[in-house]
């Protein structure tokens, strides 16, 4: 029975967390009745020194900072112009709009990191734009669902600092790690986009001409530099600090976030309502993200108290997988997790549970990350549950229906299987960058 | 949030507590358990006094949370400021303070300690969401009934309880950081885990009655909707792309 009492834990949890209360309040809720029942109200003596261990991380202070870099580009209207833009620059290909919409996804997404926000955004931007431009539904929202989610994977990913910080791997190490792997979806989706433009030309049109020559009169180098070109210079700067090793990702994240702040000063877009509106949303995001980690924090000390570590460990050491057989193992778990509860969750609950096995095994830490990051990705993608499909349904016109998403969304799927296919088959992918530094 | 201070219905009696044919907007407005005129009569004054004096007790910790949160959420512009300084000095002045690499996670700490209950009230805080959102308001509010008093209260009582020790410890010793050249009085900075988990207590004590009233109204929340951002409206390019 107490042997047992860690697997019990883990299954209260999952089952409870299915009712919908917020899961910080429900992890800490069910960990600390269990505790209660199990050891009693003084274990929780070391509570107060966990939650200290969380307000005293240095590493994770760059992820309200990012946020914050993110919600200002977005609300101050700097990610809206930088779509237009890139809409129009590409407009003259077949499928140019599908094409800004992955870009800007990528940038976009990036910062933020929190899946819903970015589909929500890139919907409501976007798929109206395209619908009316004579793509199919099926080509837009799979697009759109797709590059949402990039923002997963490609740095400055909050993912990634979360996964950095739980696994003990650099962030910056992360960052550009991701970097290949991160380019090579980008890539895979932009070649589809290119065929689907080539097969299906009516699916994934050209701009109107008129509209083009109307934007080339209307000072297209002046807005390509301003609403392309300075925020790709700041996101440059940014990543290209971190990873020249000149700053850390913190210090990077605090000048990104003064920088979009003074971008959007000199793009004359700056107000007193857009400031308390990014402080709301980034004081918002930074609570919910840090008090899911306060919850887990309780249930890990819970969990370690009922040796559910110690537990685990033989469970899996007892059934003699290999190594592969288990990574297989955890990732699967991963992926179905991913369908019902967020990044957040399985960052804190899942991954430090299973790292200690990991590093007995001998696994390469860092390429395990990447493994994590783009499998939750496509864990998000993938219906009947993907969260980025339930978000962009909830911001699309009524004429879109989810049959069109599912469609739309199953090409982008494969593509991510064989991302993460070459990722296990050639983990070089992901450490050959970071090992040059 | 603009909550009229009388507990009408914000548009009216909902229909299917209408007397057959009576006008949808006038009459006083009765919970749905009884009726005017029943033998209930007495009794149903009484749960309407009583839900008044949950809902004054709602308004109260909503406006001192939102109080609370508005003036920390200026801390997240402060964070970022304080790291900007810092680069700075270092990288161009070559000197660095400790008391201001300190300020940061000060900072940081508040932020997710304090505005947490003011998150809440907000219901930003992230729910797993597969089967909730199909849910009828009313088992909604039933869940949030259950979760709130099953699960928040204990977490927050324990947590409150536990760190009573820790900061009166390092008040007792009159903590201040180890580095040299770091913040004073650290014992402050440790009190806001119970500050902050009091916020949250009485947050979710709200959200426990405002849930309770809602369910009793079938669903309808007579204190107006709980504050959710909607999605943001179309962009202006769109309306000039037409």
């Amino acid at each position: 029975m107490t042997e047992a009492m860690p697997l019990i834990l883990f299954l209260v949890l999952f089952l409870v967390l299915l009712m919908g209360y917020p899961v910080a309040f429900t992890l800490g809720g069910v960990s600390v009745l269990l505790g209660l029942m199990t050891f009693g109200a003084d274990f929780f003596n070391l509570l107060p020194l966990r939650i200290w261990g969380v307000m005293t991380n240095y590493v994770l202070l760059a992820v309200p900072l990012f946020v914050y870099m993110g919600v200002m580009l977005e609300k101050s209207g700097l990610a809206e112009d930088m779509l237009e833009t890139m809409a129009l620059l590409f407009g003259r290909l077949r499928g140019g709009l599908a094409v800004a919409v992955v870009i800007v996804g990528a940038l976009l997404g990036a910062s933020t990191g929190i899946v819903g926000a970015t589909v929500v955004t890139m919907g409501l931007l976007s798929l109206p734009t395209m619908l009316r431009r004579g793509y199919s539904p099926q080509v837009a929202t799979g697009t759109i669902a797709a590059s949402g989610t990039l923002g997963q994977i490609i740095p400055p990913s909050v993912v990634l600092v979360l996964l950095g910080s739980i696994l003990n791997v650099s962030v910056g190490d992360m960052f550009i790690g991701a970097v290949i792997p991160g380019a090579i979806l980008v890539g895979m989706y932009l070649v589809w986009l290119a065929i689907v433009a080539l097969i299906k030309p009516d699916e994934a049109p050209a701009m109107p001409a008129d509209e083009l020559a109307a934007f080339r009169e209307s000072g297209m180098f002046r807005k390509i530099i301003r609403a392309f070109l300075l925020p790709l210079g700041l996101m440059t700067v940014v990543l290209g600090s971190i990873f020249a090793g000149i700053t850390s990702p913190t210090e990077a994240a605090a000048v990104g976030a003064l920088g979009a702040t003074l971008l959007t000063v000199f793009q004359g877009k700056f107000s007193y309502n857009t400031l308390k509106e990014v402080m709301k949303e980034c004081t918002h995001i930074t609570c919910m993200v840090f008090f899911v980690l306060v919850g887990a924090e309780a249930f890990g000390l819970v969990f370690r108290g009922m040796k559910g570590d110690a537990y685990m460990t033989s469970l899996i050491m007892d059934a003699n997988l290999s190594t592969y057989a288990f990574l297989a193992l955890v990732l699967v778990m991963i992926f179905i997790a991913g369908f019902f509860i967020d990044f957040i969750q399985i960052t804190y609950i899942i991954v430090p549970v299973v790292t200690p096995i990991f590093i007995a095994f001998g696994v390469d830490l860092l390429w395990l990350g990447i493994l994590i990051a783009v499998n939750l990705q496509t864990s998000f993608l993938t219906p009947p549950f993907g969260f980025s499909l339930f978000y962009l349904k909830g911001v699309a016109p009524p004429e879109v229906q989810t049959r069109h998403i599912y469609k739309g969304i199953l090409p982008f799927i494969v593509i991510q299987l064989i991302c993460l296919g070459c990722l296990v088959y050639a983990p070089m992918l992901a450490t050959w960058l970071p090992g040059l530094r | 949030m603009n909550t009229p201070l009388s507990c009408d219905f914000p548009s009216g009696i909902p229909k299917r507590h209408r007397k057959r044919g009576a006008p949808a907007e006038d009459g006083p407005f009765w919970p749905t358990l009884f009726r005017p005129g029943w033998p209930g009569a007495a009794a149903n004054r009484k749960v309407n006094t009583e839900l008044n004096a949950l809902r004054k007790f709602v308004r109260l910790v909503d406006g001192l949370n939102e109080r609370v949160g508005s003036v920390v959420s200026w801390f997240t512009t402060l964070l970022v400021l304080t790291v900007c300084i810092d680069v700075f000095t270092r990288y161009f002045l070559r000197s660095s303070s400790v008391a201001v690499q300190e300020l940061e996670w000060h900072f940081f700490a508040v932020i997710f300690l304090l505005a947490s209950a003011w998150a809440l009230k907000h219901n930003k805080h992230v729910r797993v969401d597969v089967l909730y959102m199909n849910f009828k308001p009313r088992n909604q509010a039933l869940v949030n009934l259950i979760g709130s008093l099953l699960f928040l209260l204990p977490f927050a009582v324990i947590a409150i309880w536990s760190s009573q020790n820790f900061v009166l410890n390092s008040f007792r010793i009159g903590e201040v950081s180890p580095d040299p050249g770091g913040l004073p009085a650290r014992y402050i900075l440790k009190a806001m885990i119970p500050l902050g988990f009091s916020l949250i207590l009485l947050q979710g004590l709200a959200l426990a009655a405002r849930s309770l009233d809602r369910f009793i109204h079938g669903g309808e929340d007579p204190m107006g909707e709980m504050d959710e951002s909607p999605p943001r409206g179309l962009s202006a390019w769109e309306e000039d792309a037409v």
